[in-house]
C-alpha cells in the first residue's frame, strides 16, 4: 500500500483527529500543533514506504508526530513553558467534567500512553510499537497515569 | 473510570473539531511548493548540559564506512530522495537502519549551500544516531566533461567540534563521503557521509561544529589511484575546494543512543601479558561500539601495538541474554589517539571493537567477556 494521493486524503481525513490530538498532548498550544500536524502529512505524502494497511499508517503518523513533538519541545527556539490556554475550546455541558485538562496536567511519560488508551483505544503492546519503549515500561506508565488521574477527579469528587 | 474515558474521548474530538482547520488540499499544496525546506543558515539549538567526560581526546582520525548513493527524483525532497536512495540494495546502498530513521521523522534539515567556480554543495539534512550520525550533501558540477565522464563522486570531510580546544587543537572527525549521480538531473549527485561520535567524545549535537569539505574527487569506473602527486591533483581527479558550514544541530535531531562510560571506573581486562582499560560502550541501532585503552606509564608504545590488540579481539564477545555475539572483525580498528590529562597531550593507544546492534532497553542481561573474565554492564 503506497501513498498515491486518494489514499492520502484518505489517510488525512481518518487520522487528522489522532494527529492533532497525539501532537496537542506533547506541546500543549493550538499554534504549534497545527504546523506540525501539516509537518506530518506532507512527510506522509512525500513517504516512500510501503504500508500493510491502514493501521499502519496510523501507527505510522502517531510515531512521525511524536518524533517531529519531541523535536520541537527540545529546540532552543521553543519555550516549553506555553500555558495551556485559560479555557480550551471545545463544547461542555453542565455535568460534563474537564478530563483534557486533567489529563494535559499530566507529565508527559504518563500523558501520552493515557491519551493513547483513552483516545485511540490503543493496548499497551501498540503504544510500546509506537513510542518505541519496552512494553513493561509502558504498563507501569499507563498504570500510574490512571492512577494520578483517578487521585485527581477522586479530590474533586468527581468520582 | 469507563465513563471519564468516553468523556475524554468525546471533549477531544470537539477541541479538534473546533481548532482543526487545515483542509487535506491545504496540505497537497504546501508539500507541492516545497515548504518543508527550512532558510535557516544554522539550525536552532539548546546548549549542552550533560556532564563532559573525564577524556578529552585532542585529535582522532578514523577510516569510515559509507555508502554510495543512486537516488531518484532531485526535485523532490529530501525524505523522498533518501527513501529511495536507503533502499536500493542492488547497488549495495541498502541501509534499513537510516531508512527507519528517516522514514519516523528523525532527522534535521539544514540546507545550507556554498559554491565555488565549479561545485556548488548543499548540506541538505543530518539524520542516523547520536553515535552514528548520517550527513547529507547534494553536490551540483558545472563543468560537463566532467560530468558526462563520472557517475560517481567521493568528498572529504572533516568535522570539528569547536567546544573543544586542547593546547589549540580541536576535536574533529574526517573521512570520505560516497555518492553517485542524481538520474533526472544531470550535474547533481547526491552523497551521504557518515560520522562517528568517535571515543564517546565528539559530539555532533548541540554544540557548534565547522563542516568542511577540502575536496570533491572524480576516480572514473571508481579506480583510487594508489598514490596522489598533488602537483597534478587534477589529472588525478581531486578538486580542491575549501567550503565550511557552520552548523549546531540541536540535540533532540536524532535518536539517543545508550552511551556506558567506564572511563573512571578502572575495569581491567588482562589478555596475555598486557592489561586493556575499558573505556566506553555505545549501543546504537547500528551496533555497539566498545572501546579500550591500553594504560602506558611512559606513553611509549611499540609500532605493532595494535596487532595484540588483534589477539585481544578474537577474545572479546557480548552474551545479551543468554546469546552471544560476536565480533563484527572487518570494523575493529586501533589506533593512537591523544588525551588531555591534566593539562598534558599524551598519547594513547585506543581500540575499537564493535559488535552487530541489540536492543539494550529490551535486553535482560548484557555481559562483556573476555576469555576467562567477564563484566556485567546489564
Amino acid at each position: 500500500m503506497m501513498i498515491t494521493q486518494d489514499i492520502f486524503l484518505e489517510a488525512y481525513d481518518k487520522y487528522k483527529s489522532t494527529v492533532y490530538s497525539v501532537i496537542f498532548n506533547y506541546v500543549k498550544n493550538t499554534d504549534d500543533t497545527k504546523d506540525l500536524q501539516q509537518e506530518t502529512f506532507i512527510r506522509l505524502l512525500r513517504c516512500e514506504k510501503e504500508f500493510n494497511d491502514w493501521e499502519h499508517i496510523k501507527a505510522w503518523l502517531i510515531k512521525v508526530s511524536a518524533n517531529l513533538s519531541k523535536n520541537l519541545l527540545k529546540s532552543k527556539s521553543y519555550t516549553s513553558e506555553i500555558p495551556l490556554p485559560e479555557t480550551l475550546s471545545y463544547k461542555m455541558t453542565e455535568e460534563d467534567v474537564d478530563i483534557v485538562n486533567m489529563v494535559l496536567a499530566l507529565p508527559e511519560k504518563y500523558r501520552i500512553p493515557v491519551h493513547l488508551h483513552y483516545f485511540e483505544d490503543y493496548s499497551v503492546k501498540q503504544i510500546a510499537e509506537v513510542l518505541e519503549a519496552p512494553e513493561s515500561t509502558i504498563k507501569v506508565r499507563l498504570k500510574r497515569g490512571r492512577e494520578k488521574l483517578k487521585k485527581v477527579l477522586q479530590k474533586e469528587n468527581l468520582i | 473510570m469507563k465513563e471519564i474515558k468516553e468523556k475524554y474521548k468525546k471533549q477531544m474530538e470537539s477541541f479538534f473539531g473546533s481548532n482543526c482547520d487545515w483542509s487535506a488540499d491545504d496540505i497537497v499544496k504546501l508539500a507541492d511548493e516545497n515548504t518543508t525546506e527550512t532558510d535557516g543558515k544554522t539550525v536552532e539549538f539548546k546548549s549542552r548540559k550533560r556532564k563532559k567526560k573525564a577524556w578529552k581526546v585532542a585529535a582522532i582520525v578514523a577510516c569510515l564506512v559509507v555508502m554510495g548513493t543512486t537516488v531518484l527524483a532531485a526535485t523532490g525532497t529530501f525524505g523522498a530522495i533518501y527513501q529511495k536512495y536507503f533502499k536500493d540494495d542492488e547497488n549495495g546502498t541498502e541501509d534499513k537502519v537510516t531508512l527507519g530513521f528517516v522514514e519516523d521523522g528523525n532527522y534535521v534539515e539544514v540546507n545550507q549551500s556554498l559554491t565555488d567556480d565549479i561545485f556548488t554543495i548543499n548540506l541538505v539534512a543530518v539524520s542516523g544516531d547520536e553515535a552514528y550520525p548520517v550527513f547529507f550533501f547534494d553536490v551540483y558540477v558545472d563543468d560537463e566533461t566532467l560530468v558526462a565522464e563520472n557517475d560517481t563522486i567521493e568528498l572529504s570531510v572533516i568535522i570539528e567540534n569547536q567546544a573543544y580546544e586542547i593546547n589549540g587543537m580541536t576535536l574533529y572527525y574526517g573521512g570520505t563521503g560516497y555518492g553517485t549521480k542524481d538520474d533526472k538531473i544531470s550535474n547533481l549527485y547526491h552523497v551521504t557521509w557518515k560520522g562517528e561520535k568517535a571515543s564517546g567524545n565528539l559530539d555532533f549535537f548541540g554544540e557548534p561544529l565547522e563542516i568542511r569539505v577540502s575536496s570533491v574527487e572524480f576516480y572514473l569506473n571508481r579506480q583510487k589511484p594508489d598514490t596522489i602527486d598533488n602537483e597534478n591533483a587534477k589529472e588525478n581527479g581531486i578538486y580542491s575546494v575549501n567550503m565550511e558550514y557552520s552548523v549546531t544541530l540541536p540535540e533532540s535531531a536524532v535518536t539517543s543512543t545508550v552511551v556506558k562510560d567506564y572511563s573512571e571506573e578502572n575495569i581491567l581486562f588482562n589478555y596475555e601479558d598486557d592489561v586493556y582499560k575499558l573505556e566506553y560502550v555505545d549501543f546504537s541501532a547500528y551496533g555497539i561500539s566498545c572501546k579500550f585503552s591500553i594504560p602506558s606509564s611512559d606513553g611509549v608504545y611499540e609500532e605493532d601495538c595494535c596487532n595484540y590488540y588483534d589477539e585481544l579481539c578474537q577474545n572479546l564477545q557480548f552474551v545479551v541474554d543468554g546469546n552471544v555475539i560476536c565480533l563484527d572483525t572487518e570494523s575493529s580498528t586501533c589506533g593512537i589517539v591523544m588525551f588531555e590529562d591534566e593539562g598534558k597531550i599524551i598519547d594513547v593507544v585506543l581500540y575499537e571493537a564493535y559488535f552487530p546492534a541489540i536492543d539494550y532497553d529490551q535486553a535482560g542481561s548484557i555481559v562483556l567477556q573476555c576469555g576467562e573474565e567477564s563484566f556485567t554492564i546489564k
